[in-house]
C-alpha cells in the first residue's frame, strides 16, 4: 500500500506496547531507547521502508487511539480521524485510500514485496534453552503495575508480575516472571548463582514466602525465563497498597566478554496494568498443535473454508503471508517458527536446547572451570 | 416515561435509518452485544411477507428493546436521562449503524447470510469507542526512529495512515 500511495498519502508504523510478551523472548521495554531497539529489530525483519513513531513510555499515542492492538486509521488532511478499525487490513484500507485520495496507477502485492523475515531463538551453541522447569500457573492472571527503580546498570533481565482477580481485595496468588531481554543479548551465568527476588516494604501483606530463589539449573548458561509462585494474602489497602521487590542475578553477555552481577529493584503496585498484554498462554500451544489438523482434505493447503469459523479471518491474516486466500505448509512452518510453537523460548520446535558440549564454559572466566567472576 | 420517549425517539431515528436499507440490514446475522444481538427478519417481519418496512421495523423495536436500552443509556440508573447519556447514547447508535451498514454492503457482495467475523464484530464494537470517527487528532507527542519528539498536528496537510504493531 506504501508503496502504491506512499506519493499521496503519509505512512506510520506505531511502535506500541508488546501484546504478548515472552514470545521468542521479547519483553516490554522500560525506556524509550529500549523500545527504539524494538523498532530497529521489527524494521530489520519486515523489510520495511514506512516511517516508524514509537509511543511515549506512557503510551499517550496508543491510548487516545483506543488501545487496540492493531488498530488502523486514517487521518484527513485537516487532523480528522476518517477511518478507524480495531484490526488492520489491507484490503479495506485500499478501498478507503481509492475513495479518499483515488485509485492508485499501481497495484503492489504482498507476494512482490521481500520481507527478509527471520527468526532468531538460541544466541549460541552454548546457551541453553527450555530447561527451567515450567510452574503450573492459577487462571486469570493478569499484569500488574510496576515501576522499576533507577539501576546504574541496563535491565538486561526485566520483571514481569501478575496477579489472580481481586489481589488487593483480600490477596491470592502473585506470579513472578523475570526473563531476560534480547535486546541486550545477555544469558544467565547459572555458576554464579542463582536468581533470587526479595520482597520488602509489605505492610498490610502476607506472603507465603518474601525471598524467592530459583531451582538449579544443570547447565552453565541459559536464557529461560525465572518463574516463581507466591500466595498473598492482604489486608484492604486497595490499589493504593504496593511492595518492593529486589531482584538479585548473574549473567554474562553472549559474546562472553563480560560477566556481572546485578541487583535491581521495583516497585509492585496491587492494581492491574491494562497495557501488559498477555503472555502467550496454553491456548497458543493448542492452536499451533491444531494447525495441521484444519487442512481437512489433506492437501497440503487450507482454505478459509477449512478454518475454525469462528477465528478463520484472524488467522487468515496472520498466517497467509502470500494473501494469496489460502495457507500453504510452508508459511505454516515459518508462521510456528515466529513464534516459536507458542512457546516462550527454547528452539523452534518448541523442544529444550541443550548445549552442545557437556561441560560448556560460557560463563567461565578462568582456566580451572571457577564460576564466573561478576565484574 | 422520559426514559421511554426519548428511547422512541431513537427507535424513529433507526427506523428513518433503514428505511432504505433496513431489510438489507437485518438479513446480518447480529454481532455480539449490540442491542440486535437477537434481531431476526421473520420476528419483524409483521405480516410474514418476506419483507420488513419501517412502519414494521418501528413496532417491533418499541416492543422488543424500548425496556432494554432504558436501562442501558440511563447509565446511572437515576431514572432519568442527561444530557451526556443523550449524547453517549446518540453516538453510540449513529456508530452502530455506520459499521452495520459497512457490514452488511461487504457481506452482500460476498455470501449474503455470512455471520459477521470475529474481526467483524471487533471492528464494530471499536467504531463505538473513542476516538470518534471525525474527532481531531491534536497535540499529539510520539517520537521518530532517532528519539526525536514528533508531533501528530504537524501531520496535516496530507492524508495519513497510521498503523499499531509491536514485535510480539
Amino acid at each position: 500500500m506504501y508503496r502504491d500511495y506512499g506519493d499521496k498519502v503519509d505512512f506510520y508504523y506505531v511502535y506500541k506496547t508488546v501484546e504478548h510478551p515472552g514470545i521468542n523472548g521479547f519483553v516490554e521495554p522500560f525506556s524509550i531507547e529500549e523500545r527504539l531497539k524494538h523498532i530497529g529489530i521489527a524494521k530489520e525483519r519486515l523489510n520495511t521502508e514506512i516511517t516508524w513513531l514509537c509511543d511515549s513510555m506512557d503510551n499517550d499515542v496508543k491510548h487516545f487511539f483506543g488501545r487496540s492492538p492493531n488498530g488502523e486509521f486514517v487521518i484527513g488532511p485537516d487532523g480528522k480521524i476518517v477511518r478507524k478499525r480495531f484490526w488492520s487490513d489491507a484490503d479495506t484500507l485500499r478501498s478507503d485510500l481509492e475513495e479518499l485520495v483515488g485509485k492508485s496507477e499501481s497495484f503492489t502485492k504482498p507476494q512482490d514485496v521481500e520481507t527478509g523475515f527471520k527468526v532468531e531463538t538460541v544466541p549460541n551453541d552454548k546457551i541453553a534453552s527450555g530447561v527451567f522447569p515450567e510452574i503450573e500457573l492459577p487462571k486469570g492472571l493478569k499484569p500488574l503495575q510496576i515501576v522499576p527503580q533507577e539501576s546504574d546498570l541496563p535491565f538486561y533481565a526485566k520483571l514481569r508480575v501478575e496477579a489472580t482477580p481481586k489481589i488487593s481485595k483480600g490477596g491470592g496468588q502473585l506470579y513472578f516472571f523475570l526473563s531476560l531481554d534480547p535486546i541486550h543479548e545477555f544469558h544467565w551465568n547459572n555458576l554464579a548463582g542463582k536468581v533470587r527476588i526479595e520482597l520488602s516494604d509489605t505492610d498490610g501483606m502476607r506472603f507465603s514466602s518474601e525471598r524467592l530463589e530459583s531451582d538449579a539449573v544443570e547447565e552453565a548458561a541459559d536464557i529461560d525465563p525465572r518463574r516463581f509462585l507466591v500466595d498473598l494474602k492482604t489486608i484492604s489497602k486497595g490499589k493504593t497498597a504496593s511492595f518492593t521487590a529486589k531482584v538479585f542475578y548473574h549473567v554474562c553477555d553472549d559474546a562472553e566478554t563480560i560477566c556481572l552481577e546485578a541487583e535491581q529493584e521495583y516497585q509492585i503496585l496491587l492494581d492491574y496494568n491494562r497495557d501488559g498484554g498477555t503472555r502467550p498462554g496454553i491456548f497458543m500451544i493448542e492452536m499451533f498443535q491444531d494447525i495441521p489438523g484444519w487442512d481437512a482434505n489433506e492437501d497440503g493447503i487450507i482454505t478459509m473454508d477449512e478454518l475454525p469459523k469462528r477465528h478463520g479471518k484472524l488467522v487468515m491474516n496472520h498466517i497467509d503471508y502470500s494473501a494469496n486466500g489460502t495457507i500453504e505448509m510452508d508459511e505454516v512452518e515459518r508462521f510456528k517458527m515466529m513464534f516459536n510453537n507458542g512457546t516462550t523460548i527454547g528452539s523452534p520446535d518448541g523442544s529444550a536446547k541443550k548445549p552442545e558440549s557437556s561441560k560448556p564454559d560460557a560463563g567461565e572466566s578462568s582456566e580451572d572451570s571457577e564460576p564466573a567472576k561478576d565484574e | 416515561m422520559r426514559v421511554k420517549c426519548f428511547i422512541m425517539g431513537l427507535v424513529l431515528v433507526a427506523g428513518t435509518m433503514l428505511s432504505e436499507s433496513g431489510t438489507r440490514l437485518l438479513a446480518q446475522e447480529p454481532t455480539d452485544k449490540t442491542p440486535f444481538k437477537d434481531l431476526k427478519v421473520d420476528a419483524a417481519d409483521g405480516n410474514s411477507d418476506g419483507k420488513v418496512t419501517t412502519e414494521e421495523l418501528k413496532k417491533f423495536l418499541a416492543e422488543r428493546y424500548v425496556n432494554a436500552w432504558a436501562e442501558k443509556i440511563d447509565l446511572n440508573r437515576n431514572g432519568k436521562i442527561s444530557k451526556r447519556e443523550f449524547r453517549l447514547a446518540r453516538q453510540a447508535f449513529e456508530q452502530l449503524f455506520v459499521e452495520e451498514s459497512k457490514v452488511a454492503s461487504s457481506a452482500k457482495s460476498a455470501t449474503p447470510n455470512k455471520p459477521p467475523t470475529m474481526i467483524e464484530r471487533m471492528n464494530a464494537r471499536f467504531l463505538t469507542q473513542n476516538p470518534q470517527l471525525g474527532s481531531t487528532v491534536n497535540s499529539l507527542i510520539a517520537f521518530n526512529e532517532d528519539g526525536e519528539e514528533v508531533d501528530f498536528k504537524d501531520f496535516r496537510g496530507k492524508h495519513v495512515v497510521i498503523v499499531f504493531g509491536c514485535l510480539t
